[in-house]
């Protein structure tokens, strides 16, 4: 038993990195005076980000942005950030930040965020080095997140203490980002190093408030489930449930910690509690990986409690969802390697987390079905992530076909030049999209291969199991007579 | 009987969060496309924008007018009419998002054209909301010399009256 708790609490820690957007409160653009950056700042407000970046760059190339350049030059190296263009951005927070004629405030966000860039990139060393750059003119959100690129680094370079010591006692002021990375020091000292300050640390994100932030209390959610597994692995399960029953019920995590707070109270023996909790973990109608778990888990609970016939009738239901399961995943992976996936993902709404509820009642054909399993897979999210991106970017490119007709109406002129630059970006844009669907398809595939050899070896468990308590069941009978 | 190791346990990512480092290296290629494509996109729109500011100052004479506000409530700005010698040019209505946007720094590029050298008036007139129907009309005079011009229009209310106050400042030559 101990083993499979030493493998799901390697589950519970995985490195989280925060969705990337514009930090307004880096700096403020309310005092902002010259006409270029105010309207680029409408622009992006207008929810077009990108025209607003290419007016600042059309400007900053002309030297038009005077006097607010730097200020523009950070709102590109922001939004640049934002969208994963790091190079670039890079260098404008660079520009700015060793530009010794803007405000010092300016300069330091600007090596902070380019430390931060540095950080996120595994960048440890020249992470510090730009954050010996900063001066004096951090707020104390800023402050929080310089202490904790400065962990982390002193965590690389094999300091864990001086790392635990680096962290900001106070919660208070910290940014989000902070939070994450606060998750992740954590996660690391208690998961690889098996540093009893790791659990101190994610103790305190357990205690955030994250009623008015989804995000942050899927951070706390996270933060829970690793303390509770951790204190599962060393057989402390009272201490483990009180961390994974403050989980939320309502999302795909509480699939695990129902998990746990099932083997928190087997691990007491207390073998009709654990029951409680898998029964209604195996009962849910969205497919998961802690279900399958579930599923040998009850059978083996029943058996414990000696409740053989129990234990027998659920051994053979496991057996019939492990069956029909791998079954049913040949099926899922033939309409996959059709359309399947792409009207699957296409037909879903453009909101970045509506078309994840949004496709979860839909479990009515093969592929459907299995959805969630995919949506276990942080490489699955990820490349599905991306390939949503390139969907949006393929209808802004679509966009500026309208505006380059426009434009030739007004100038009463044909541009032969805008219209073979849109579409050599238009093909490019399908193609990634197409190269994009099929990476996506075959991780879909290689994910289900991966569980029906999973399902395969749980049936062998699950008919051993069996087996088991088909002979305790006779043994016991026997005793009896 | 637990003991059978599952690489299959992907570990659970909550779906409100995001990345985790082994799923960026997975996907270097495409992150490396992504980023190469959002700067050929941002390269086709700053040209397409160049041609078309070109194709504005073709015109020798022309006048952009800018909209910002200074802490204004939102309150105050309902509903915003230019004239510009007299001649209606442009009507807007705000919603409350845009006007705590233009509190934020930004600014409404609101209008944009050519226009003769010489003296020019131009009047705003600004509609309060539904609870506060005040309207107020006011009226700068500019000496439009060649060139492209820019008119900053802010509008605030330092002094807490029923009706904002508006501050133009003309900058002459500066392209839009």
């Amino acid at each position: 038993m101990k083993s499979r708790h030493s493998l799901l609490i390697g589950t519970a820690f995985g490195a989280l990195l925060p969705l990337l957007t514009v930090n307004a409160a880096e700096v403020d653009y309310s005092n902002t005076t010259t006409t270029t950056l105010g309207h680029a700042l409408h622009l992006a407000a207008d929810g077009d980000d990108l025209a607003a970046v290419a007016t600042l760059l059309m400007a900053d190339k002309k030297g038009s942005a005077e006097p607010e350049s730097d200020a523009s030059r950070f709102y590109i190296a922001e939004t640049l950030r934002s969208r994963g263009v790091m190079d670039e951005a890079s260098r404008y927070y660079l520009a700015v930040a060793n530009d010794a004629g803007a405000k010092q405030h300016l300069r330091d966000v600007a090596w902070l965020t380019y430390a931060k860039i540095r950080h996120e990139q595994g960048d440890h060393a020249g992470a510090l080095v730009a954050l010996q750059n900063i001066k004096k003119g951090l707020s104390d959100t800023q402050k929080g997140d310089f202490a904790m690129i400065k962990a982390h680094a002193l965590l690389a370079a094999g300091k864990p203490q001086e790392a635990v010591d680096a962290v900001p006692g106070n919660l208070k002021h910290g940014s989000q980002w902070a939070l994450y990375q606060r998750y992740n020091l954590g996660g690391l000292l208690l998961g690889e190093q098996n540093n009893k300050f790791g659990a101190a640390i994610l103790h305190t994100l357990s205690e955030i408030d994250s009623r008015k932030n989804p995000e942050l209390a899927a951070l706390k959610d996270q933060a829970n489930l690793a303390l509770g597994y951790s204190l599962l692995k060393i057989s402390k399960a009272s201490k483990a449930r009180s961390y994974l029953q403050q989980v939320r019920i309502n999302n795909l995590l509480s699939n695990m910690a129902l998990l746990g707070m099932g083997w928190s109270y087997a691990i007491e023996q207390n073998h009709e509690k654990a029951l409680v909790y898998w029964l209604e973990l195996e009962g849910r109608p969205l497919k998961s990986t802690y279900q399958y778990e579930a599923s040998l888990a009850i059978p083996y609970a029943f058996g414990q409690a000696r409740a053989f016939n129990q234990s027998i009738n659920y051994y053979k239901t496991a057996l019939n969802r492990f069956e029909g399961d791998a079954a049913a995943m040949n099926a899922a992976k033939n309409a996959l390697g059709s359309t399947g996936l792409a009207a699957l993902i296409n037909g879903n709404s453009s909101d970045e987390f509506a078309w994840i509820n949004g496709w979860q009642p839909a479990a009515s054909t093969p592929e459907t079905v299995f959805l969630p399993l995919f949506m276990d897979s942080p490489n699955f999210q990820q490349a599905l992530k991306s390939y949503r991106t390139l969907l949006a970017l393929n209808n802004y490119v679509a966009s500026i076909k309208g505006e380059i007709v426009a434009y030739e109406t007004r100038s009463n002129s044909t541009a032969p030049e805008l219209h073979q630059q849109h579409q050599q970006l238009t093909d490019n844009v399908d193609r990634a999209i197409q190269a994009q669907l099929a990476t996506l398809q075959q991780l879909a595939i290689d994910i289900l291969t991966s569980y029906q050899n999973q399902l395969g070896q749980y049936l062998q468990q699950a008919r051993f199991g069996m087996a088991q308590i088909i002979e305790q069941a006779t043994q016991n009978r026997g005793g009896k007579q | 009987m637990f003991a059978v190791v599952t690489k299959q346990l992907v570990f659970v990512l909550s779906l409100a969060l995001w990345l985790t480092t082994a799923a960026q290296a997975e996907s270097s290629d495409t992150r490396l496309d992504l980023s190469e494509l959002t700067k050929a996109t941002l390269a086709l729109k700053r040209d397409l924008l160049s041609a078309e500011e070109r194709l504005f100052q073709q015109n020798p004479n022309t006048l952009t007018i800018f909209i910002n506000t200074d802490n204004l409530p939102a309150r105050l700005l309902n509903e915003l009419e230019i004239s510009v010698d007299n001649r209606a040019v442009v009507q807007h209505m705000f919603t409350a998002q845009e006007a705590q946007t233009l509190n934020s720094g930004a600014m409404k590029k609101i209008y944009a054209a050519p226009i003769t050298t010489g003296t020019h008036t131009v009047t705003i007139v600004i509609n309060g909301s539904t609870t506060n129907r005040e309207r107020s009309a006011t009226t700068f005079t500019m000496a439009k010399g060649a060139g492209h011009d820019t008119l900053k229009v802010t509008i605030a209310n330092p002094l807490q009256k029923r009706t904002p106050d508006l501050f133009f400042e003309q900058q002459a030559g500066v392209a839009p």
